[in-house]
């Protein structure tokens, strides 16, 4: 029984849910990584990296559905389901505008209909913070 | 619940959401009445009375990112909001 649920959790977490990426600098100096799906109010996982933190919320939505279902709520559909967004739209969040945080390096938003330009290197943190719409 | 420990601990938050650490955090879910649950690779915290009222919990030991520490003041004053919504009036 709880197999079923377990598989279809990892069939519903398989959506297209929309993410986002915060990244903050503790003033202890830690840099991390929050990847978020704000479909789903409360699903979140860290990481070091971009990458490792975008891994880490695709296990932590398995989980997050999984009891949801085990507590027989509805599991809120990804947004792009709901209502398409327009190609190359990008959403994403900083920490810049919360009065307590740090934002480490630069922003940089990737429009996927133009070829991906060399990132700039001289900046401690790059790239880190996209989110495209399918 | 809102006990002065409590108080304590969410001012702790409140002041400041860097360098907790898994432990501290579970101990104000607790004091606000959250459960933790196990999931396979995460932990979900949730309230036994507001379903909606959940989240994940890494099981790291390191410090933890921030946002964990924020999003519990959130839960924490949704939490609050619908305890006062479901008292009598006076």
């Amino acid at each position: 029984m709880d197999n079923d649920l377990r598989r279809k959790a990892e069939e519903l977490a398989a959506r297209n849910y929309s993410h986002v990426v915060v990244i903050e600098e503790a003033p202890s100096g830690q840099v991390t990584f929050m990847a978020k799906n704000p479909e789903l109010y409360g699903c979140m996982a860290e990481g070091s990296t971009f990458e490792a933190a975008l891994e880490n919320l695709a296990e932590a939505r398995v989980d997050f559905i999984h009891s949801l279902l085990r507590d027989g709520l509805a599991v809120p559909a990804p947004a792009s389901q709901a209502a398409p967004a327009p190609r190359g739209a990008v959403t994403a969040e900083t920490s810049s505008n919360r009065a307590h945080s740090n934002v480490t390096g630069a922003i940089q938003f990737r429009d996927p209909s133009k070829p991906a330009a060399e990132p700039d290197k001289s900046q401690p943190l790059y790239e880190a913070l996209v989110q495209t719409v399918r | 619940m809102g006990g002065r420990k409590s108080q304590n601990l969410l001012e702790k938050a409140k002041a400041s959401p860097y360098g907790w650490r898994r432990p501290q955090l579970v101990r104000l879910y607790e004091r606000y009445g959250f459960a933790i649950e196990n999931g396979a690779k995460h932990d979900i915290v949730k309230h036994p009375l507001y379903p909606e009222l959940r989240a994940t919990l890494t099981r790291s030991s390191a410090e933890l990112h921030p946002d964990y520490v924020r999003h519990a003041l959130d839960m924490i004053r949704k939490l609050t909001e619908r305890q006062k919504e479901g008292e009598p009036e006076e």
